[in-house]
């Protein structure tokens, strides 16, 4: 058990990022997405908070998480808006059946 | 016939006004000036060539930054509290030595552009135009009314005086870093390795309970076939985040967090999973697709991060664990970061109308 | 008078005739009138002619007059040598009368002709034709050298063959055209070879320069015999020219031409060019081409005088007297009676002409009449035409008084001699008994065309005397045909200045070892240009003393044959046409010109035009045969390359879409329309750069 630093806190924030883009690129339902892109912005946050705890930044990576937070709350409902009108439109919302784009 | 004879009666006709126009210039007197022993007569508001008055330069430097083609190159020296410049000649108090003015007249495009933001109006547009060099380097005219010595005396006081500054500052910084020890010195003055090092502990095995709250509830967000169970493990996941952020110092944060991400967040994904699925029986099911490629993909990429991470020199700069975030941060908000703010809460609003707006229908 | 002078002269008088064809060719059709510039011209030459022939016996007497020039340089042909063609002019006294001969039988033929062919179609080109034979036959008479003498020889034959085929819409006439010139050819041909032999030893085609050579003992491929050859294949072209057996059968059918055209060319001037030839080279003959040459005359004196005998057209009777009487010249120089076969050669050229024109004005006065059985007792209507054929008649079958009684004696005393030194008998009997079956033959002919009552009442009423440009020639020819102009004495033709003084017998210039023992002379000098007496004394002797005898001879057997003309047409004692049945296959044979025509046709004719056929047939069968397959080659190699192309081209062309397909289709799948599917790509994508970047 070593002392603990900046390192670890990246590390826990690096998994978690990668956990959070397994999640948005293998589920399938839509708001299954939305979480692991919620996980991601968590990841960030986390890398941030350390940064400003071990960095010389005083307490700036602070104010970029709350900002981030605030985003990412505007940006869940946004988002949960157009998977429900998608799911009033095409009444299932696995993104993989949502191609006609495509066509 | 008589085209021809019109048509040809026309060419002469035209030939002869031609030759009118040429005729009466006969007798029109010439209008070349015998230069230079007449000298021509220049337009009021003719620019040539530049003259700066030292006497009321105040070393602004606004004329070398309007300069199109960057020919005035300017260099002061801050003087020294006490020394007294004198004054401009609208009143203005001068504070810096003008220790180099150089106008490489070969440059300059004549443009007036620089006489304009003089607040002084020391530099202006003289009405020479003859001042042909033998030399290039001669056409850098030098403006300073300084000597040498005189510049070389006062940049080495502007030194001197910084040297102090940087004296004094240290010695008041030593000064209240021993206040500020003796301080916290005052309550409990035992030496407590034991409890020291049992507080370094106690925070280690915090953290890595919170870690593992987060990474495995993390996991199973992203593997649960079931939507609500996932959904209620990101609860958790949050809840480990928000236990890192104090662990980080980030109390505000981790408040903020848990209030807009659990209360917020995760409500409204749960109300969309509520409403976008079929709920009549408990198991909400739901497939995935291409694990594999994506896991490799993945693992790959963290492997990558990860030993990026542990390889790195990170430049730590371990500092103390502020006691309360708050107010800084409120601080910084209402200062530096006001324009930010106000910026999200338009975002925010927006976001409200556009979500409400698009759910609506 | 100078001897370039002269010689300039002469060509002036050569080229004169040249100028007439050529203007009249030119302008015959815009200018109506042009034959009387061609007369004109005739007319001129032969006044010039004359005080060339008085200016040569004068002053130039007894000399050659030559001057050559070079035509042709080849410089140095290799394995030949230096190659040079000369020509030039040689002006001697045979050349000099032979000039004058030749004028004033074109001249008077000229005139005659502008009343015999008046409204003809062609009337200028006539004269235009005439013109132009005039000029080659004047060539031929005055050259130096061989080679222009081969010229001017084709040239001859051109004239000829337009002349004979004048009318040629009349097929038989266009055909004796072609005839003529054909056979002229093969004789042509001999000459040629005879040409190169001499050029290839002496690399000169002059006359004297060859005749030097000879005499100094070079002879060609240094052998008596070659020297033989030389003289035989030269003499071919005489055969051909003059119409001797084998090759006689051309002149009988050139009669299709106009009447002038054959007392012209047929009589007097061309045929005789062949007897001018043997003139020329006998100083190179040797004996054995003697005898080859004589044995030719005698067989063409012959043959033609026994088809004479049967013929009907009056022409078809002149040409095969023709034949006969150029056969004792040709016989005369085969036994080396030189000087009277030249002076035969004269003679005949003005009664045959005459008896020719004679014919034709007959012919004229009747209608186009050619047939003797439907004319008679013309002597009434054609009083002068009727003279002149006397006279000419008279003359050729060899009575006193005329000149061919002097010439034809000399002939006939000359064989005699030869007989009488080498034994060769043959030819004196043959001579004689020509001149018996020639006087019976042209009286003939007299008596059936003027004596008597005629056959055809109609056309003897519209027959009259012909028209004063006609009868002027015959009148003036007839005129020379008697023996005051030869020799003050009528039965001695050496008393003569002709005889003596005009002719000079010629040089031998063959190796004594080739000649006849009479030919070598003796103690006399034989340098050129001299009266060099060629015979030895042996042979002076012998015609001295024969000439009694061959005289009384060959009057008695003209006498006769004359009587018995007139006992079988005239008096009617003889019955000819019970004659003529009794010895039906000889009258048969004779009748038919001896089936020389048939015969021809049988073996040369038929074989040339197998020859052609077979060719013909081989060109189509194995050239096309080449031709069409190169093409199917071609045609088959396209085929294939065309296959090629579909299957491996194009098959090339189909591969390719088909991998753009189906790598098309690979990638396709890339594209799932799926976000995720770009996220796993780009993190992907990511890992990728990262391991590239990793140094950096």
């Amino acid at each position: 058990m070593l002392e603990i630093s900046l390192t670890h806190f990246l590390v826990v924030s690096s998994i978690l990022f990668c956990l959070g883009i397994y999640g948005v690129v293998t589920r399938k339902n839509a708001v299954m997405v939305l979480m692991g892109i919620e996980l991601i912005l968590n990841a960030s946050n986390i890398n941030f908070i350390a940064f400003a705890r071990y960095g010389n930044f005083g307490l700036q990576g602070q104010m970029v998480a709350l900002f981030v937070i605030v985003l990412a709350a505007a940006e869940a409902a946004i988002a949960l808006a157009i998977v429900l009108n998608v799911y009033k439109t095409f009444v299932n919302i696995n993104v993989d059946e949502l191609d006609t784009l495509r066509d | 016939m008589i085209n021809y004879l019109q048509k040809f009666w026309g060419g002469l006709f035209t030939i002869l006004i031609g030759m009118r126009v040429t005729f009466k210039h006969m007798f029109v007197p010439a209008v070349t000036i015998q230069y230079p022993t007449v000298r021509p007569e220049l337009p009021e508001r003719e620019r040539n060539r530049l003259y700066v008055n030292m006497d009321d330069c105040i070393g602004c430097d606004q004329c070398s930054r309007a300069c199109p083609v960057s020919c005035i190159d300017i260099e002061t020296v801050k003087s020294i509290p006490g020394e007294d410049l004198g004054k401009t000649s609208n009143g203005k108090k001068k504070a810096l030595w003008v220790t180099k003015f150089d106008i490489d007249i070969a440059k300059c495009c004549y443009c007036e552009l620089c006489v304009f933001p003089c607040p002084t109006d020391c530099i202006y547009m003289t009405d020479v135009y003859e001042f042909s060099e033998f030399e290039r380097s001669s056409f850098i005219y030098d403006f300073v009314t300084l000597t040498k010595e005189e510049i070389e005396d006062k940049k080495k006081n502007f030194a001197e005086m910084q040297a102090q500054k940087e004296a004094a500052k240290a010695a008041a910084a030593i000064k209240a870093a021993e206040e500020k020890a003796a301080k916290k010195d005052e309550p409990g003055k035992k030496p407590d390795n034991e409890k020291d090092v049992k507080l370094m502990g106690v925070y280690e095995i915090i953290f890595y309970l919170f870690a593992a709250v987060t990474l495995v509830s993390a996991v199973f967000v992203v593997t649960s076939r079931n939507i609500v169970r996932a959904a209620f493990n990101l609860l958790f996941t949050f809840f480990g985040v928000a236990g890192i952020y104090v662990l980080l110092g980030a109390d505000f944060v981790a408040i903020v967090q848990l209030i807009v991400y659990v209360g917020g967040i995760l409500i409204l994904l749960i109300f969309g999973v509520m409403i976008t699925n079929k709920i009549t029986e408990v198991d909400i099911k739901t497939g995935t697709l291409h694990t594999l490629p994506a896991a490799i993909g993945v693992g790959l990429f963290t492997g990558i991060v990860g030993a990026v991470v542990l390889n790195t020199e990170w430049r730590v700069v371990d500092s103390e664990m502020p006691e309360s975030t708050l107010t800084t941060l409120g601080h910084m908000l209402i200062t530096e970061y006001v324009l930010i703010f106000e910026l999200l809460g338009i975002l925010l609003l927006i976001a409200l109308i556009g979500a409400a707006s698009m759910a609506r229908k | 008078m100078s001897e370039s002078l002269l010689v300039k002269y002469s060509l002036f008088i050569l080229f004169l005739p040249l100028l007439g064809f050529i203007v009249t060719l030119l302008l015959g059709k815009k200018v109506p009138k042009i034959f009387i510039f061609e007369n004109l011209v005739m007319f001129v030459s032969l006044v010039l002619s004359g005080i060339l022939l008085f200016v040569k016996l004068t002053s130039f007497a007894d000399v050659a007059v030559t001057s050559e020039f070079i035509w042709i340089d080849f410089g140095n042909v290799p394995l030949i040598g230096s190659i040079t063609i000369t020509l030039g002019v040689l002006l001697d006294d045979i050349s000099s009368i032979m000039i004058v001969i030749v004028m004033l039988i074109s001249f008077l033929v000229h005139l005659f002709s502008v009343d015999y062919m008046k409204g003809d179609i062609r009337y200028n080109r006539y004269f235009a034709y005439l013109g132009l034979f005039t000029f080659s036959m004047a060539g031929i008479v005055i050259t130096s050298n061989m080679l222009m003498m081969y010229i001017f020889w084709e040239l001859v034959g051109i004239s000829s063959y337009l002349l004979i085929g004048f009318w040629y819409e009349k097929k038989s006439a266009s055909d004796a055209g072609k005839k003529a010139f054909i056979v002229n050819r093969i004789g042509d041909l001999g000459m040629l070879a005879g040409l190169l032999i001499l050029f290839a030893t002496y690399q000169t085609f002059t006359f004297q320069e060859i005749f030097v050579e000879i005499a100094k003992g070079n002879l060609p491929f240094n052998s008596g015999f070659w020297l033989t050859v030389t003289g035989i294949l030269i003499f071919c072209g005489a055969i051909g020219k003059s119409a001797q057996f084998p090759l006689h059968v051309w002149l009988p059918d050139a009669m299709e031409g106009p009447t002038p055209v054959s007392a012209l060319i047929h009589a007097a001037t061309m045929v005789a060019a062949g007897v001018y030839l043997v003139v020329r080279i006998f100083g190179i003959l040797t004996a054995d081409a003697m005898l080859f040459i004589a044995a030719i005359g005698a067989l063409s004196a012959f043959i033609p005088a026994t088809i004479a005998l049967t013929q009907n057209d009056i022409k078809k009777v002149l040409a095969y007297s023709t034949i006969s009487q150029l056969g004792y010249m040709i016989l005369a120089l085969g036994v080396g009676a030189y000087k009277f076969a030249f002076f035969h050669l004269i003679t005949h050229a003005f009664f045959k002409a005459c008896l020719f024109l004679g014919s034709g004005s007959v012919i004229h006065a009747m209608h186009h009449e050619q047939d003797i059985n439907n004319m008679g007792g013309l002597r009434k209507k054609m009083p002068i035409t009727y003279a002149t054929f006397l006279i000419s008649a008279l003359a050729i079958s060899g009575i006193p008084l005329t000149s061919g009684f002097l010439s034809k004696d000399g002939i006939l005393s000359g064989t005699f001699a030869f007989g009488s030194l080498t034994g060769h008998w043959l030819f004196p009997a043959v001579g004689f008994f020509v001149a018996l079956l020639t006087a019976f033959y042209m009286f003939r002919l007299v008596i059936l065309t003027f004596h008597g009552e005629p056959r055809n009442k109609e056309k003897y009423e519209h027959a009259r005397e012909s028209s004063f440009v006609m009868v002027l020639p015959l009148v003036v020819l007839a005129g020379l045909s008697f023996f005051l102009w030869y020799t003050p004495n009528p039965i001695d033709p050496e008393a003569g200045w002709f005889y003596s003084d005009w002719i000079e017998t010629p040089v031998l210039h063959t190796p004594e070892s080739e000649r006849f023992d009479f030919m070598v002379e003796d103690a006399v000098s034989t340098e050129p240009g001299e009266h060099g007496v060629m015979y030895s004394q042996a042979y002076t002797n012998a015609l001295h003393h024969v000439h009694g005898p061959a005289v009384i001879l060959s009057l008695t057997v003209a006498l006769l044959g004359i009587l018995l003309a007139f006992l079988m047409y005239q008096w009617k004692k003889i019955n000819p046409d019970k004659l003529a049945e009794r010895f039906k296959p000889l009258y048969k044979f004779s009748l038919n010109k001896w089936y020389f025509d048939e015969f021809y046709d049988r073996t040369f004719v038929a074989g040339t035009l197998g020859l052609a056929r077979f060719i013909a047939k081989f060109d189509l069968k194995v050239i096309d045969g080449i031709v069409d397959g190169s093409a199917a080659v071609t045609k088959a190699f396209s085929k294939f390359i065309g296959k090629f192309d579909n299957i491996v081209i194009d098959g090339l062309v189909n591969l390719s879409a088909y991998l753009s397909g189906f790598i098309g289709l690979l990638f396709r799948r890339l594209q799932t329309g799926k976000v995720q599917t770009y996220l796993v790509l780009v993190v992907f994508s990511l890992v990728i750069l990262l391991f590239l970047f990793k140094s950096i």
